[in-house]
């Protein structure tokens, strides 16, 4: 392979790479879009009452219900909502006595389906300080059920509120990548192409000598 | 002025490489390594004797001086000046190092991070920031709240200089400092590879990159800390490599025409000695240099320095001397080779050990142990016990969870410690069948050498466990992945260098298995890690802990009188808040009222029997001269026993708006806490 024809690889191997990257973004952000129009995802609030279960771990620790929020201070507090409707994303405030800790949402994609890693968000955005945490579902999937796992720090006076779903995405969820996307997008081509290089000088030189030794591996 | 700052010091240790290579006629892949290390030892040097900040400013003076000089020569020789610069410095190498270190900074300045782990706090980070805040080394600060003084400073300093210029400490610049490093070690281990060698070099800079995760990969649900950690276990793992690879990556050099320049230009640089003893002395120069840092790293470098000395002195016996003329000199040679790296790990050990006499009073041969034995008795009694002379039932039971740890325990995306060193086996058999039938000696040296320093390092810990360690911590082999996978990631990242080397031999069988090694290491991290736990995909709350410490932290550093002393409230905390508090508030100090309401004090290391109530939270405040209650978390009992003494009954505790107190009696001469105002950060 002539550097020529490695340089011609390369730049094929980028441009594709940003072509996929930027065909993927739009189909999510016109999917979305285009769920937003006939409503079937619409902005709203769900309440702690409204939600289908409320599990808390551990008996002797208490939970109740004052004005929309939940009070507890149970370690393992679960809240599960039936959704039945595409979701693109959930914000919550907390306010507790101890930072929040290992705050997850759960969703399932079936009826039946159990709640499982495969299916578990970390928040994208939060602010400690003021208790507010964002998580957010580019996929826009179809959502059987939600589970709303605050906070693992034992003893915590936890109170939970403002729990509003599906809040319109910025564009740059879809086109902006992530540290891992970015690092892909940037090594990967190149990788790629010289993979591409080394099996195609072994395929067509196999013997011990380098026949061009003018080329760079 | 953060950027700045690191910007600033980025730049001096390119500067200073790209001086290194012209001048001594090297490829600019392993000059990295070797400037880092003579910036932290000069750093070093210059702590010792208390000038720190001027050891700083001496480093980037030199710098300065290099850019100049370098300009100078660039106006004088410009043609010869350029060609030589392009030749060496545009190497696969230089670029990953160049690539990698400014990639690493931009990510870490984008996502912020901070200190999370219980180590960084009680030793690592807090230590860096004491350096910086002091503008000294921690042995010579008074008043602070680092307890363990007595660890190595390397990784302190290396910090220090990196943010030298910043107005303020910053821990991103803490592993962006490490970054730097970790990449100086890979393109040193990149650089044992030919020039032109561009794909196996890429794929050589990918498995370097995610070693230190393979190596991590423990615990599968874990944080993986890879690239944000202030701990040394890595930075030992890949000083020992790079140790190694400075040494297997230099390589007599040919004169001018060596980088593309004519028989009569001659090529740059200042020929004062042989090419070929240049190329001896450098190399051992710098190999002394890595092993000097090493042994200032942590207690633990100095076998690991120990390890790197005997497998340059092995390679060189079997490579270099077995070649050439059997005579006195080459037997003086050789000999040179073991006394200047045995000196280098015997004299980082001494350095520190002096300096420590000397600020502290501490001597460094006292282990520190629960079994108060010095390093001598250790070593005496445990070969007296592993050769089964009064062995005791600890030891029997320490030395047999070893050996099934090593067999059962995954220390690695590989799986256990026994498949590991299944796969260096494999990766050290293929660098042998590559490599050309003449330098076979060499994955055969490195093998025996590693495997025995393996032997000697796991004897070590075990060492360790049994007299260094607490009783539960000891036959728990608390944290034996962690401190086994410096060792791991040394002798794998040696591996790969090996195996690299063999593409000098063979160039398309070789780079071919490289692109085989890179594509299973890739696929088994893929499989095995999720990004989500790495620094590529972290959580946003990964930081939320410690931005509300300190937060909280920052209302009693604001306040206009700053206390010296704090009292503080978090009750039935596991001691991981108070240390991070400690870290927030340095150098306040830091009394801690845990959840049975016993009272610690962090500076002294003095837990007081003391169970606070209501009646005597007063006279214990005024008895150690402290007014001022930082309250973190509290439960029922504090609230049934001490809210009544506060003004506000804890109000504005509970509405998240103040958490520091201050203690004063009212007109009848009752005790009670009052809520400070609060000032807002800048």
């Amino acid at each position: 392979m002539t550097k020529k024809t490695f340089a011609r690889l390369l730049a094929l191997l980028y441009i594709g790479a940003a072509l996929l990257w930027l065909g993927l973004g739009l189909t999510g952000w016109l999917s979305c879009r285009a769920l937003e129009k006939d409503g079937t995802l619409t902005t709203r609030e769900l309440s702690v009452q409204q939600a289908e279960k409320v599990s808390l771990f551990d008996d002797r620790t208490w939970g109740s219900f004052r004005e929309g929020s939940l009070l507890t201070t149970n370690t393992d507090a679960q809240l599960i909502w039936k959704i039945g409707a595409p979701v693109s994303g959930l914000t919550v405030t907390l306010r507790s006595s101890q930072p929040i800790k290992d705050l997850e949402l759960y969703y399932t994609t079936a009826e039946g389906q159990d709640f499982s890693v495969k299916n578990r968000l970390t928040p994208v955005w939060s602010d400690p300080l003021a208790g507010s945490y964002r998580f957010e579902l580019p996929d826009v999937p179809f959502v059987e059920q939600l589970r709303l796992d605050p906070t693992s720090a034992g003893g915590a006076f936890l109170e939970i509120n403002d729990i509003t779903l599906n809040e319109p995405l910025s564009p740059d969820t879809w086109f902006v990548p992530d540290a891992a996307q970015l690092l892909a997008l940037l090594a990967g081509p190149a990788l790629l192409a010289w993979a591409v290089r080394v099996l195609v000088l072994f395929w067509k030189h196999p013997s011990k000598g380098d026949p061009e030794c003018n080329i760079s591996m | 002025m953060t950027l700045v700052s690191f910007a600033l010091a980025w730049l001096a240790v390119l500067v200073l490489a790209v001086f290194g290579a012209v001048h001594t006629r090297q490829n600019a892949g392993a000059l990295p390594l070797c400037v880092v290390c003579a910036v932290v030892l000069v750093l070093c040097a210059a702590g010792f004797a208390g000038l720190l900040a001027a050891g700083a400013v001496l480093v980037l003076a030199a710098a300065l001086a290099a850019a100049a000089a370098l300009t100078v020569q660039a106006v004088r020789h410009k043609n010869v000046f350029w060609r030589q610069v392009k030749n060496q410095c545009l190497t696969p190498a230089f670029g990953l190092y160049l690539a990698g270190s400014l990639a690493l900074a931009a990510l870490l300045f984008f996502q912020q991070p901070l200190f999370t782990q219980w180590d960084e706090f009680s030793f690592w980070g807090t230590a860096a920031k004491v350096v910086k805040e002091n503008n000294t080394l921690y042995t010579l600060v008074q008043n602070t709240n680092l307890a363990a003084r007595s660890y190595p400073p390397a990784l302190a300093v290396l910090s220090y200089y990196f943010q030298f210029l910043a107005p303020q400490f910053t821990p991103w610049l803490v592993y962006a400092a490490y970054g730097v490093l970790t990449f100086a070690v890979f393109a040193a281990v990149v650089d044992v590879l030919p020039q032109k060698a561009a794909g196996a070099a890429a794929f050589a800079g990918l498995v370097c990159v995610l070693l230190p995760f393979a190596a991590e990969s423990w615990y599968s649900s874990q944080q993986l800390t890879a690239y944000s950690t202030a701990y040394a276990d890595a930075m030992l793992g890949l000083l020992t490599a790079g140790g190694c690879a400075v040494w297997f990556g230099a390589r007599p050099l040919r004169a001018a025409e060596a980088y593309g320049l004519s028989g009569k230009e001659g090529g740059f640089g200042t020929a004062v000695l042989p090419l070929q003893g240049r190329t001896y002395a450098g190399r051992l120069a710098a190999v002394a240099l890595v092993i000097l840092v090493l042994g200032l790293t942590k207690d633990v470098g100095l076998p690991l320095g120990l390890v790197v000395m005997l497998a340059c002195f092995v390679d060189y016996f079997a490579n270099d001397f077995l070649r050439g003329r059997k005579n006195g000199r080459a037997v003086l040679r050789w000999l040179g080779v073991g006394a200047v790296l045995g000196a280098a790990a015997v004299a980082s050990y001494l350095v520190w050990a002096l300096h420590l006499q000397a600020s502290l009073g501490q001597n460094r041969a006292e282990t520190g142990a629960a079994s108060q034995m010095s390093v001598q008795q250790m070593l005496g009694t445990g070969i007296r016990e592993l050769l089964g002379v009064g062995r005791t039932e600890k030891f029997s039971a320490v030395f047999s969870a070893m050996v099934n740890a090593f067999f059962n325990q995954r220390v690695t995306v590989f799986g256990t410690g026994l498949v590991t060193v299944g796969v260096i086996v494999l990766l050290l058999l293929a660098a042998f069948l590559l490599e050309q039938k003449g330098n076979r000696r060499r994955p055969v040296c490195f093998a025996l050498v590693s495997t025995a320093g393996f032997a000697g390092y796991y004897f070590f810990q075990l060492l360790c466990y049994v007299y260094v360690f607490s009783e539960a911590d000891g036959r728990n082999l608390a944290s034996y992945p962690r401190y086994m996978s410096s060792y791991y990631l040394f002798w794998l990242l040696g591996a790969v260098c090996l195996l690299l080397l063999s593409v000098r031999a063979r160039r398309k069988a070789a780079s071919l298995t490289v692109l085989g090694v890179s594509a299973a290491v890739l696929g088994l991290c893929v499989l095995r890690i999720d990004a989500t736990d790495t620094l590529l995909g972290r959580s946003a709350t990964t930081w939320d802990t410690q931005t509300v410490i300190e937060a909280r932290a920052q209302q009693v550093l604001l306040l206009e009188e700053k206390p010296e002393r704090v009292l503080l409230i978090s009750q039935w905390d596991d001691s991981a808040r108070w240390y991070r508090y400690a870290y927030a508030l340095e150098p306040v100090a830091l009394y801690h009222v845990k959840g049975d309401n016993t009272v610690v004090e962090l500076q002294a290391s003095q837990e007081y029997p003391l169970r606070l109530d209501a009646g005597n939270i007063g006279a214990f405040m005024k008895e150690n001269g402290c007014d001022t209650l930082l309250v973190d978390v509290i439960d029922d009992y504090f609230l049934n026993e001490f809210s009544a003494l506060f003004t506000d009954g804890l109000a504005e505790y509970e509405a998240g708006r103040c958490f520091v107190y201050r203690m004063d009696t009212d007109t009848a001469g009752n005790l009670r806490f009052s809520p400070c105002e609060v000032s807002a950060a800048d």
